[in-house]
């Protein structure tokens, strides 16, 4: 029986952090089965699922994280999953729109966002964001599943971004994928 | 997904006024000809409100939930000379004024197919139809007509021909209190598409099944935009006209995508068989929607200058390029339009004094349709219309493409006056015709310009 374990790892960015943490869970024997990084203005930040064999303990693999020699301080949260709790259904394609939002920066944007698709029951599968010159862009791709309607939502979405003086365009995502990839549904 | 490509779809969409031109739906109307004129008729409403009853909504919906544009909603029919047979006169004033009623019954502005396919021989019904043109045109809103008077495999039909330019001169003075506008519904073609989605010459061909969705892409604004930016970010001093021709074909890509897209979701939606998208750039009267301008982002100051036609030959094959690879199937038309009225940097030009016909003309060698939207004086004699039409069909005969022609000979305009009306059909000063009245003779010939050495090729 394997063990599914998340870690999470923070640092202040410099070349070889996931050859560090890679390396560690290798030796471990660990079986690294999915990974997401991005760098956040100079901070990494890295996610990744792995699998390890039953006797492998949360607490040695933290051990073994603490024995990589950095320059910089690696911040790792080892956490043991249950396969169970991972809702692994996934989304129709049909339901699966992106937004973007532009505007001036202020605060609260991505809060009134964020608290404008927990109340509508909307999930976030990605959330970009980005400051130039004082305009505030963000891209969201939602899942609206179990959310009313597109054209409900699209609506709603944009009598909220008139008070928050955000420019917002909600678009089917197949759109994007049409004008910008080779291959076509 | 990376966030610049969302970005930049974005911004092509908002900033560069990226939208679908049209969505043509092509109905047949083969099998609602009845004993009657009046059965007929009946059948033909019927049929067109079953079929595209629900079309300009879903077409709605469809823009929607994409965030783009669809900006004309258009129905074509099987030419009605056909559905006609044995009708008289009247009996097709009547079919018109049906059809009239049928398409503003489903919100339709405009529905093509009022045709005849004359290209080797006219029957007595065709010669009926020919003469209903003028009232049709004049009592009707939405109707337009087209002929086709010549094919690369079956030559001219030049008593056809000498008829078109009788026409175009009854119908522009049966609507003379409108400038002659019934002759910008009324389009002579060599080569005719069965499948192009763009008005006036629209038709659901015969070789089309019951129903048809075609796509008309998004027009030449984007693609001028697209030029700018590039220009602007890399200095006009680091680019060359390869690179220039690549933008246009990586926009087109992208432009072609979009109807692609929007084309197949209205006909999953519709259950309607998706027929093809028409890459070409049609222009409109709006600001910033002109192919003209591309021809002064590419280094002409005025259209008609030495250079046009090779610009228009580059930016017709550059925009062929990039659409074939991102469409299943292209068709109609594809390429670029040139319709003098709908463009106003091509209007400024013939104000000007920088375009002329016989520019035109060679331009429209290089490009798709031919001389569309041209305002010329109403003192124009028909057999020089005729003859005009005449060169025009020879270019397409020969050269394999597609060829036509849109006149207007204005009542009461002559050189120097300008001539509006309004909305999408633009606005232009008379175009001047030199040589007018040198031709009768050889339009007076009649019988048909036979088909080219190139047609035989079984």
């Amino acid at each position: 029986m394997k063990k599914r374990i998340v870690l999470s790892v923070m640092s202040l960015d410099r070349p070889g952090i996931v050859a560090d943490i890679a390396g560690a869970i290798y030796q471990l024997n660990g079986d690294l089965a999915d990974l997401s990084q991005s760098v956040i203005s100079g901070f990494f930040i890295m996610t990744v699922i792995a699998q390890f064999d039953s006797d492998i303990s949360v607490k040695e693999i933290k051990e073994k994280i603490a024995l990589i020699e950095s320059d910089t301080s690696l911040e790792v949260l080892v956490k043991e999953v249950d396969s169970s709790e991972i809702n692994q259904s996934l989304s129709l394609p049909e339901n699966i729109y992106i937004v973007t939002g532009q505007g001036e920066n202020r605060t609260g944007l991505v809060f009134s966002m964020g608290a404008f698709c927990k109340d509508h029951e909307i999930n976030i599968i990605d959330y970009d964001t980005k400051l130039s010159d004082n305009i505030y862009s963000m891209i969201l791709e939602i899942d609206l599943t179990n959310s009313e309607s597109a054209e409900v939502i699209h609506e709603k979405l944009n009598n909220m971004a008139k008070e928050l003086g955000l420019k917002v365009v909600m678009q089917h995502k197949s759109l994007f994928d049409t004008v910008n990839e080779i291959s076509l549904y | 997904m990376k966030s610049d490509h969302i970005l930049s779809t974005i911004e092509m969409i908002q900033k560069e006024n990226l939208d679908v031109r049209t969505v043509t739906m092509g109905i047949n109307l083969l099998d609602c000809k009845m004993g009657s004129v009046d059965e007929t008729c009946e059948k033909i409403k019927k049929k067109i409100i079953h079929f595209a009853g629900d079309f300009v909504e879903t077409c709605n919906k469809i823009s929607r939930k994409f965030g783009i544009p669809v900006v004309n909603k258009r129905i074509s029919i099987t030419p009605i000379a056909h559905v006609g047979a044995g009708f008289d006169r009247d009996g097709f004033v009547k079919l018109a004024k049906t059809l009239d009623n049928a398409a503003g019954h489903v919100g339709i502005d405009i529905l093509g197919g009022f045709s005849a396919q004359v290209e080797k021989g006219m029957t007595p019904t065709d010669i009926e139809y020919f003469s209903s043109l003028p009232e049709v045109l004049s009592c009707t809103e939405r109707v337009c007509a087209s002929v086709n008077i010549g094919t690369t495999k079956k030559g001219i039909n030049m008593d056809a021909l000498a008829l078109c330019g009788r026409t175009v001169k009854a119908v522009a003075e049966a609507t003379e209190d409108q400038n002659g506008f019934g002759a910008a519904k009324f389009v002579v073609f060599c080569n005719q598409p069965g499948d192009n989605p763009f008005m006036a010459g629209a038709i659901h061909g015969l070789e089309e099944a019951d129903t048809v969705l075609n796509i008309g892409i998004s027009g030449p604004g984007v693609i001028a935009r697209a030029l700018e930016r590039l220009i602007e970010s890399k200095g006009p001093e680091n680019l060359k006209l390869d690179e220039i021709a690549e933008e246009i074909k990586q926009t087109t890509f992208r432009v072609t995508r979009c109807g692609e897209l929007i084309g197949r979701e209205v006909s999953k939606e519709m259950g309607i068989e998706f027929g093809i998208v028409d890459l070409s750039l049609a222009p409109t009267p709006t600001i910033g929607d002109s192919v003209g301008e591309i021809f002064q982002i590419l280094g002409v100051d005025d259209v008609g200058a030495p250079g046009s036609t090779a610009i228009l030959a580059m930016l017709n094959d550059a925009v062929k390029k990039g659409g074939i690879f991102a469409s299943k199937t292209v068709g109609g038309l594809s390429g670029a339009f040139i319709p003098v009225m709908e463009d106003s940097i091509l209007a400024d030009a013939v104000g000007n004094g920088s375009l002329c016909l016989e520019k035109l003309e060679a331009m429209t060698c290089v490009c798709s349709v031919g001389l569309d939207m041209v305002a010329v004086p109403g003192s124009v004699d028909a057999d020089t219309i005729s003859a005009i039409i005449a060169d025009e069909m020879a270019i397409g005969m020969i050269n394999q493409k597609t060829t036509a022609v849109r006149l207007i000979p204005v009542p009461g305009k002559e050189v120097g006056d300008y001539v509006s009306f309004g909305g999408l059909f633009g606005a232009s000063p008379i175009l001047p015709v030199n040589n007018a009245g040198k031709s009768s003779r050889f339009i007076n010939w009649g019988g048909r310009i036979p088909a080219p050495i190139h047609s035989f090729k079984n």
